[in-house]
This record gives structure tokens, C-alpha cells and sequence, in this order.
């Protein structure tokens, strides 16, 4: 049942991304105000947070078991305390990966859409201070030193519990800078407390968006995020699978992975 | 790297992208986009094969 279903979500993430990417540029969409044709990267920026707020979550989950695999005051939880921390820091590492495609994107819609009168040379046309790219920019930088964190210890043990804390904290400012902070201020997105959507999620509305915008938009966010998985999966496993070869050659006396491939 | 290209893709078509549906474009652009995602399916699928052998002999062991 487990190999069926480890097969299954692979499976259908590709069938899923096939079709958002045959039918979301083949399909015609109805005209967004001052969007036009540049509406479709609906399709492939919008679902790239989905997939960080999916991560972050893995990732937060993962820290907070290994939090409390090594408290010797709780009953014994099972598994290794080290490998959930491993697990915490490949759903951050994918994330990041994730909100930095969101990041570009957005930046080149962004060109479009709210700067076209600008030359593609000046820097200007690249940035906009809009709340959702700011409180963006800011969790991403968060993240980013959730890294600079890890790589300050040599100590795994001391690494992994400083990182898991430092992590729910990471975690629980994605709060109010994806979901309260841009909501509340005024801005482009038209998530923005002074769009038509009123600060509210104008894809899920159903004054929103064009059914024609969701028959791709759904999938996407779910063939994106089914992506994201796999991707977090192979990333996770083979840190382990490092971790253990290290292990077994530490205990013979050979040079480990990580020494031979310290990258 | 591909949602990029294509990000890009759509974005350079601005208001008159359309204009790459009618004339067929869009189907030759589609087909290379469409060999650049089954290449990264294929990578996703050799590596994951790779992993489970190395899993494989670690358990072996």
C-alpha cells in the first residue's frame, strides 16, 4: 500500500504538471484588466507558495520532533532524533528553493504588469514596494539564516536542537508576514486590503477569478506541491542514507561521506 | 528553471500574446518545454533510482 501510494503521488504530479503546462498555454483565458496574456503565470507563480507554506510546514514539524525525540524528560518517541532534524532542514532547503522561483517570477510579472513604462536596464523596474514582496523578501532572509545558524556549530547534537528552535521561530513569523501583514496594508497584489478582494484570498472567491483561471490554478497547486514533495523526499533520503554511510564508515575507521564529499 | 522560461515566455508575449496561439508558435515553444519537463522527470526518477540503491546496500550491510 505504501509503495503504491509513494508511486501514485509521483505519478500523478507529473500528469498534473503535463496538463497545467499543455492547457495553460494552449487554453484561452478570459482578459484580466491590464494583465492580458500575462495573467497565465497565475498558473506557475501563484502555486510556488503553496509549496514554501507547505515545506516550511514539514519543516517546522520535523523540528519539533526532534525537540522532543531528545528530551530525556518525555516518554520515548520513536525513531532517530538526528534524521528528523535532517528531515527539517531539506523541507527549509527545498522551501527555499520554492520562494526563491516565487520570488522571480513575481519580479518579472511584476515588470510587466505594474512596470512597463520602465527600461528593462533600469533597476527601478525590478522592484516594487509592495507589502507581499517585502514580508516575502523578509521570511526568505529568515530562512537564509536558519542556515548561516547550522553552518556556526561543528557539534550535530548542539546544531540540531539551536536550529530547531531557531526554526519554530522562523516558522511562526511566516504567520503575520504571508497571511496578516500584507492584508492589512495597502498594496498591488490584489490580495491587498485595498483591492476588490478586500485582503482576502481572491482565488478561493467566487467573484475572484475566471472558472477557466481555476480548472488550471487548482491542479497547479497541487501538482506543484506534489512536486515540491517529491523533490523534498529524494533530498531527505539521501541525506540520511549520507548520514548512515557515515556512520558505518566512522565505526570502521575509513573517512565518511562527508569528508569525501564535503559539499 | 523551467517555470522561469516560461514565466518569461508569457510575460515577453505582453497584451498581444495571443498572437503565439494563432500563428502556431506556441505549439513549438510547448514541445521544447515539453522535452525540458520529461528531462527533469527523468533526472527526478534516475536519482531516485540511485537513492534506493545506495538505501539498498546500506541496509545490506
Amino acid at each position: 500500500m505504501g509503495k503504491i501510494l509513494n508511486i501514485g503521488y509521483k505519478v500523478l504530479a507529473v500528469a498534473l504538471l503535463a496538463y497545467i503546462l499543455i492547457y495553460g498555454l494552449t487554453v484561452v483565458v478570459p482578459a484580466m484588466p491590464g494583465l492580458e496574456e500575462s495573467s497565465r503565470n497565475l498558473f506557475y507563480h501563484v502555486p510556488m507558495w503553496f509549496v514554501v507554506i507547505t515545506l516550511m510546514t514539514i519543516s517546522v514539524v520535523q523540528s519539533v520532533k526532534f525537540l522532543r525525540m531528545s528530551d530525556p524528560d518525555r516518554d520515548k518517541v520513536s525513531g532517530v532524533p538526528l534524521h528528523a532534524d535532517l528531515k527539517a532542514r531539506e523541507a527549509a532547503r527545498t522551501g527555499i528553493l520554492f520562494a526563491i522561483l516565487g520570488l522571480i517570477t513575481g519580479t518579472i510579472w511584476g515588470r510587466v504588469a505594474w512596470k512597463a513604462d520602465f527600461a528593462w536596464n533600469d533597476p527601478a523596474a525590478w522592484w516594487t514596494n509592495d507589502p507581499i514582496i517585502i514580508c516575502a523578501s523578509i521570511s526568505l532572509l529568515i530562512y537564509l539564516a536558519y542556515f548561516l545558524l547550522r553552518s556556526s556549530f561543528t557539534d550535530e547534537e548542539q546544531k540540531a536542537r539551536i536550529s530547531a528552535v531557531y526554526n519554530i521561530f522562523a516558522f511562526a513569523t511566516l504567520i503575520p508576514l504571508y497571511f496578516i501583514v500584507p492584508k492589512i496594508l495597502p498594496g498591488l497584489h490584489p490580495t491587498s486590503a485595498d483591492s476588490d478582494a478586500g485582503g482576502g484570498s481572491f482565488i478561493f472567491m467566487r467573484e475572484g477569478i475566471d472558472n477557466t483561471y481555476r480548472m488550471i490554478l487548482y491542479p497547479a497547486i497541487i501538482g506543484f506541491s506534489l512536486l515540491g514533495g517529491w523533490i523534498y523526499e529524494l533530498r531527505m533520503r539521501w541525506a540520511i542514507a549520507a548520514r548512515r554511510l557515515d556512520e558505518k564508515e566512522m565505526s570502521t575507521g575509513v573517512a565518511g561521506f562527508t569528508e569525501v564529499n564535503p559539499s | 528553471m523551467m517555470n522561469l522560461f516560461l514565466t518569461r515566455l508569457i510575460l515577453q508575449a505582453g497584451p498581444s500574446g495571443d498572437i503565439l496561439l494563432r500563428e502556431g508558435r506556441m505549439y513549438s515553444v510547448l514541445a521544447v518545454l515539453l522535452v525540458i519537463f520529461l528531462a527533469l522527470v527523468a533526472y527526478l526518477v534516475m536519482t531516485e533510482r540511485k537513492i534506493s540503491a545506495v538505501e539498498k546496500r546500506l541496509n545490506d550491510k
